[in-house]
């Protein structure tokens, strides 16, 4: 197992809270997301992303609604419902949880350079 | 020099060279295809072009266009094949199976090497130059074999011209015509992968890297000439089944109109019966449907006939799953028709049993009346007639006279029972009544009745069919003067000197006070009705007055 892919595992952990944090600020549509995303190297690929708020959506976590753009086709902008706004709050806490515990764990186990033969 | 289009995607038009508008829109189908098995692939397909569309109009407000093929991967390759997508959204555990079906689908698609017909080689329809690409050899090894198998004699493996010629015409209606880059790449077996897909694009698109084989003049001609009989053979074939149609057609017509029971000249030219019978097969249900399942057989074999002679002409299109549906259409009404033909057998067999049968009930009945009649002239009553065929018979007359009729009775049932009375007026007196009788079992007698009611009667000796009191007389006197003639002579050689079993029967004594006695005959004992014989016979009743 190589370090990209153990780093690939956790972005795609990641991504969907990452995604929700991204709605909870404000409503947008999927380019913007993609930027963001792809600016915070959490995804590679773009259409990554729309099986996922396809997903979130069909589990009533997103909305969306249409709105037209100044050039182009109508855009798709999606926000939380307030069931996800529910859900995000649980995922802050399991987060909060989470990266308090590998902070102690990282505390407790300090970096060693040396490497054994 | 590239082919250069203009598309509308989404409301705006592009500038799009062709080879790249061909990868854009398999990318697209791709993407249709593979989120189509998934639940909400739909929206997630059309999110996914909504991207490119504005990936694309990125690329025209930038001024790149025409779009050229390298843009168009960039864009791929920015937004991703199929089975990254679903890898990397990975879905917790069912995402795993989710993702292993994707990889399978995927390679499934790259990997599978198909029988195409091979557009770019062929010499009719491309079917043994698409075999050879499929085997990897040279499809003129291919050709030659099957023209050997077609046409040399090779012991054990002799395989006819037509059988060879039939599973060409077969292949050639099923096999598709490699006609994308997709399928040109699969006919070859190479990998369907992004790359060999542009490759394949680039070069059809540029018309250079297909080899259209070039022929001589001679093999030119000589292709045209092959071409000229297959399509003579099959145009015989097509007319040959066009004939049976129009003759199921015509037949049926020709049948409803002409045999049916309210044509006059039928009605005059055919027995009853015979009619009957031509009026059935006419108004048959099964003869109806029967002959529009051939027909519709029949039909759907021309049509395949005429799609694989445009083929070899160059215009046809491989029928594809269409040729399913027409196989299904032709086995299920030959199965029809065969059925309902033999239903329609079934019921001619029963119909014609049945007006059998109607036509004897009605001859039996003709010719009882006729023998009722018979007795009727002669003052006999039918006093009973159970189980029993007849009434009176000719041909085994005591005196050889084949012609001379008497009273008869004959069954095999065991409940026959067969009388007939006379009433005779006479002169009060004492009478005798006498007869000529014979039968093959006890029972039979003949009766009289006095003025006082009783029942006289005289039993039949049993005699069955030869010998009889009357032929044993007539041989005695024979013998003592063999120079007699006439009716002596004639009984003694009836049934070729063996006689017929006639006896004569006497009752004496009959009383008769009144005017008027009352005799018969039966073939049961009048006091115990006992019978066991199966016929008999009897004639010549003769009242005599003795006092």
């Amino acid at each position: 197992m190589n370090v990209d892919n153990a780093k690939s595992q956790m972005r795609k952990g990641m991504l969907e809270y990452c995604v929700m944090l991204l709605l909870r600020k404000e409503p947008s549509y999927a380019s913007d997301i993609i930027v963001r995303l792809k600016d915070a190297e959490l995804i590679v690929v773009e259409g990554t992303l729309y099986p996922l708020l396809t997903r979130l959506k069909n589990d009533g976590l997103l909305s969306y609604e249409w709105r037209e753009s100044t050039q182009g086709p109508p855009r798709k902008y999606y926000a939380l419902t307030t069931e996800g706004e529910l859900f995000l709050a649980g995922l802050d806490c399991a987060w909060n949880e989470l990266a308090t515990t590998v902070g102690h764990l990282k505390a407790e186990s300090p970096i060693r350079l040396e490497v054994k033969n | 020099m590239k082919k250069n289009i203009t598309i509308n995607f989404f409301g705006t038009l592009y500038a799009i060279d062709e080879d790249a508008y061909e990868l854009l829109n398999r990318y697209l189908g791709d993407m249709k295809r593979y989120f189509s098995r998934k639940e909400g692939g739909e929206e997630i397909a059309d999110d996914i072009e909504h991207r490119v569309a504005e990936l694309m109009l990125e690329l025209k407000n930038d001024g790149r266009e025409p779009i050229d093929i390298a843009l168009v991967k960039e864009i791929i390759g920015r937004i991703g094949n199929p089975e990254e997508l679903d890898e990397a959204s990975g879905e917790g555990e069912s995402g795993s199976a989710t993702r292993h079906r994707g990889r399978e689908w995927f390679s499934e698609q790259v990997s599978k090497k198909r029988l195409y017909c091979n557009p770019d080689d062929k010499l009719l329809c491309g079917v043994l130059s698409g075999i050879a690409c499929y085997l990897g050899i040279d499809p003129v090894w291919v050709r030659l074999i099957v023209v050997a198998l077609a046409i040399l004699p090779i012991p054990f493996i002799y395989i006819s011209f037509w059988t060879v010629l039939i599973i060409y015409v077969i292949l050639a209606l099923i096999v598709p015509e490699a006609k994308t880059p997709e399928e040109r790449l699969r006919m070859h077996g190479k990998p369907v992968t992004m790359e060999n897909l542009n490759e394949e694009i680039v070069s059809s698109a540029d018309g250079t890297e297909r080899p259209v084989v070039k022929r001589s003049g001679f093999v030119q001609v000589l292709i045209v000439l092959i071409k000229a009989i297959l399509i003579f053979v099959l145009a015989s074939m097509a007319f040959g089944f066009f004939a049976f149609l129009a003759l199921i057609l015509f037949g049926a017509s020709f049948f409803g109109m002409i045999f049916n029971v309210h044509n006059p000249v039928l009605q005059h030219a055919m027995d009853s019966d015979e009619l009957m019978m031509f009026d059935a097969i006419a108004n048959n249900g099964f003869t109806w449907v029967s002959g529009i399942a051939l027909f519709v057989a029949a039909l759907v074999i021309v049509i395949l006939i005429v799609h694989v002679i445009m083929r070899v002409l160059g215009k046809g299109k491989s029928l594809g799953r269409m040729l399913w549906i027409y196989l299904a259409i032709f086995f299920v009404s030959l199965i029809v028709g065969i059925s309902s033909l033999v239903g329609f057998g079934i019921e001619m067999e029963y119909k014609s049993d049945q007006i059998n049968q109607e036509y004897r009930e009605q001859r039996e009945e003709r010719r009882n009346q006729e023998e009722i009649d018979w007795l009727t002239d002669r003052g006999w009553e039918v006093i009973a007639h159970d189980h029993t065929y007849n009434y009176m018979k000719s041909t085994e007359h005591y005196s050889g006279d084949r012609s001379k009729e008497y009273i008869d009775g004959f069954s095999e049932h065991p409940n026959m029972l067969y009388t007939v009375e006379r009433t005779v007026r006479i002169t009060p007196g004492i009478y005798a009544l006498e007869a000529a009788v014979r039968t093959n079992g006890e029972g039979p007698e003949i009766y009289a009745f006095n003025s006082k009611g009783d029942r006289l009667s005289a039993s039949f000796p049993v005699y069955a069919n030869s010998g009889g009191e009357i032929w044993q007389e007539a041989m005695v006197r024979m013998e003592n003067d063999s120079t007699l003639t006439g009716e002596v002579k004639r009984i003694a050689e009836a049934n070729r000197k063996r006689g017929h079993g006639w006896s004569r029967v006497r009752i004496d004594n009959i009383e008769v006070t009144d005017s008027i006695i009352r005799y018969g005959v039966t073939n049961r004992n009048g006091a115990t009705g006992y019978w066991n014989g199966t016929w008999f016979s009897a004639t010549d009743f003769k009242l005599s007055k003795v006092k």
